[in-house]
């Protein structure tokens, strides 16, 4: 694909992040004390760690910092800032390696962050962390695994974790709930596997662990986790101690599994959910986002899908195609929106939705940029989105692209 | 003759289109409206309102909106079921997924309630419930919320098909159209925002009301962002009525 695909969408500028463009699943904007606008990117792997991006002239952007990982056998995928602490995820790709866990910094200096805290969750059975949320500035809600956590089957290892991070120095986990049966010596049996896959690959799908967990300050009574194929949860987590099971709902099978994210509209009483697409070529079509009815938050109720392009025009144009993240609606300088909901589709690139009809939801835009130069395939792969209080859209490519920066005109 | 598109900045007739309620196109609406050959549309239906400035004003009482059968009708039998009816009707325009209208609209229906309950020595006393009406039924004169509405803008906006401005609610009073938003915390998008701005800086008679979400959450009702008149919506009537006059249900009967 060589020319840009979009309506009511268009380019503002892109940085390739000096040439180290792969970007994970990490995207948070800071506002810093003197105005000045950085996005903070997470990277797809190594070599790098995290980079900041000063994006105050959206159309001139400047990389400010560009951190390295501390070894090529792990990597960085997600990460959060809140104010002027930066949350990182770090995820070994072998059981047993360290650094795992999350690190805190300092980003008051954009140009220099300051190390402030660790929290190890390294294990003779963890990869550490691959996905946290941060954005009350008092507790990170991770996917890890743990020292003393034994799964059963090797690749349902990181669950829900809450860490209590008041005290950088001294971070603790207060909090933790895993899928019944995934653990040695759980009571419950274990999960019948959507689609089994060989043991030997740490990565991938064919696990029951978490991905995204969202909690939102304006109810933190609720967490929404995303727990692949075990699909969507709603936990009370009224008593962090002691989370308890609300409700659940999932889509696998007949559908191949992967739930990714699980984004609550509050004032609608509807859940997005997400299940990400993790093969090349549409070998797992349709990976779909799901609109949830969840007036009843114990009875979760599916009433449509976003609609997708068809697959014989994108399944093979080149890598993943399907779904992925969403904007969350996170707090801070963040666009919020109930009705508008804007999604990284990998090859099918950024799509926003008008969902006022639940039952109908309306593509209204989308921004589909040619394969970047050195990518791995042949076609964007849109792998993270974050939209400003301004309405403009931040999206990154997972191989080689970078940061695209767009504005919407809807 | 098609009924010309209604145009609340026309000289010689000056008409504001409402489509209100769940809603998916309200174009189809306004097209409906165009097709009514040689007599003119209702100005008020279960989907739409046509006012114009001299217009008396839409309350609960008004015939139209409340599309009720005369079995159900016949099921009534005090004030209060019959304004229970209307409820059920009014929070059932709106959409199940739009949890903030239904909840202003629960607190202002209290509100009117509470309205005729504090003032009933000046409606009537007390009167008993074999008497033609009593204080309650001043309760069918509060002012018509016209939930998720459309604002049909005129041609001069711009856009090459019909475009509307949308509200949370909508009131008709007598020379004046009332919108309310919620405020909701949602960043605005530019074109809604767009339409709203060209509604409010050229309909003679509109004003907007903002309602922190915040002020929801109160059981009391927001009454101090509203004039008093708003408040006291049986001024100037000398009888309360309800919204099915016999020749609406008689109307009815025939299938």
């Amino acid at each position: 694909m060589s020319e840009t695909l979009s309506k009511n969408m268009s380019l503002i500028s892109q940085n390739t992040l000096g040439g180290f463009g792969g970007v994970g699943e990490g995207m948070a904007l800071q506002v810093t004390g003197k105005g000045r606008r950085i996005l903070w990117i997470a990277h797809e792997g190594p070599p790098k760690n995290f980079t900041g991006v000063d994006v105050t002239d959206p159309k001139n952007t400047v990389v400010v910092c560009q951190t390295e990982l501390p070894h090529q056998n792990m990597r960085s995928n997600s990460l959060e800032v809140t104010g002027d602490i930066l949350a990182v995820a770090y995820q070994v790709y072998e059981l047993g390696l360290e650094p795992a866990g999350v690190e805190l910094f300092d980003v008051s200096d954009p140009a220099n962050p300051k190390s402030i805290g660790f929290h190890s969750t390294a294990g003779p059975h963890s990869r550490g962390v691959h996905c946290l949320w941060f954005v009350d500035g008092e507790y990170v809600h991770m996917a890890s695994g743990a020292p003393d956590f034994t799964p059963r089957h090797p690749r349902d290892d990181q669950f829900y974790q809450i860490i209590d991070v008041r005290n950088p120095t001294n971070m603790q986990e207060v909090g933790r709930w895993w899928l019944p049966g995934t653990r040695e010596g759980d009571e419950a049996p274990p999960p019948e596997r959507i689609n089994p896959e060989p043991l030997d690959e740490l990565r991938g799908g064919d696990a029951f662990r978490l991905h995204n967990a969202n909690i939102y300050p304006d109810h933190p009574d609720r967490a929404y986790l995303g727990y692949i194929d075990g699909g969507a949860f709603i936990l009370d987590i009224s008593d962090k101690s002691n989370p308890q099971v609300v409700s659940h709902w999932s889509p696998h099978n007949p559908y191949p599994g992967f739930t990714h994210t699980v984004m609550p509209l509050f004032d609608r009483g509807l859940l997005v959910v997400t299940d990400e697409c993790i093969k090349d070529d549409a070998d797992d079509w349709p990976k779909l986002t799901w609109v949830i009815d969840a007036r009843n938050e114990k009875n979760l109720v599916p009433i449509s899908t976003l609609p997708m392009p068809p697959v014989e025009e994108f399944g093979h144009k080149g890598g993943r195609f399907g779904s992925h993240n969403l904007h969350e609606n996170r707090p801070g300088p963040s666009f919020h929106s109930e009705e508008i909901i804007i999604g990284a589709f990998f090859n099918a690139g950024i799509r926003v939705y008008d969902l006022k009809n639940p039952y109908q939801p309306e593509l209204i835009a989308w921004f589909v940029p040619p394969a970047p130069e050195n990518s791995r395939v042949n076609a964007i792969q849109m792998n993270e989105v974050y939209v400003d209080e301004n309405g403009i859209v931040y999206a990154g490519d997972r191989w080689a692209g970078g940061l695209y920066i767009m504005e919407l005109d809807i | 003759m098609a009924q010309a598109y209604p145009d609340f900045l026309s000289k010689d007739r000056p008409q504001t289109l409402i489509v209100y309620g769940i809603v998916t196109n309200p174009e189809t609406v306004a097209r409906g409206l165009q097709r009514h050959n040689g007599h003119s549309p209702s100005a008020l239906t279960n989907r739409h309102a046509l006012v114009s400035p001299d217009s008396p004003g839409l309350r609960l009482s008004s015939p139209g909106w409340i599309d009720i059968s005369f079995q159900q009708m016949s099921q009534v039998s005090c004030s209060d079921d019959l304004f229970d009816l209307c409820r059920e009707r009014l929070i059932n325009r709106s959409s199940p997924f739009s949890k903030l209208i239904r909840l202003f609209l629960e607190r202002y229906l209290d509100f009117a309630g509470a309205q005729i309950a504090a003032h009933k020595s000046e409606l009537g006393a007390d009167t008993t419930d074999d008497e033609i009406f009593n204080y309650r039924d001043w309760i069918f004169s509060a002012w018509l919320p016209l939930p998720q509405a459309q604002i049909l803008l005129p041609p001069g906006f711009g856009a090459d098909r019909p475009s509307f401005a949308e509200l949370d609610i909508a009131f008709s009073l007598p020379g004046q159209l009332i919108g309310v938003m919620i405020e909701s915390g949602s960043t605005p998008l530019k074109s809604r925002q767009r339409k709203l701005d060209y509604l409010a800086e050229n309909h003679p008679q509109f004003s907007l009301v903002r309602v922190p979400r915040t002020e929801l959450q109160n059981e009391a009702f927001p009454e101090d962002l509203f004039a008093r008149s708003f408040a006291q919506f049986w001024q100037g009537l000398t009888l309360p009525h309800g919204p099915c006059p016999p020749e609406v249900l008689m109307g009815r009967l025939v299938p």
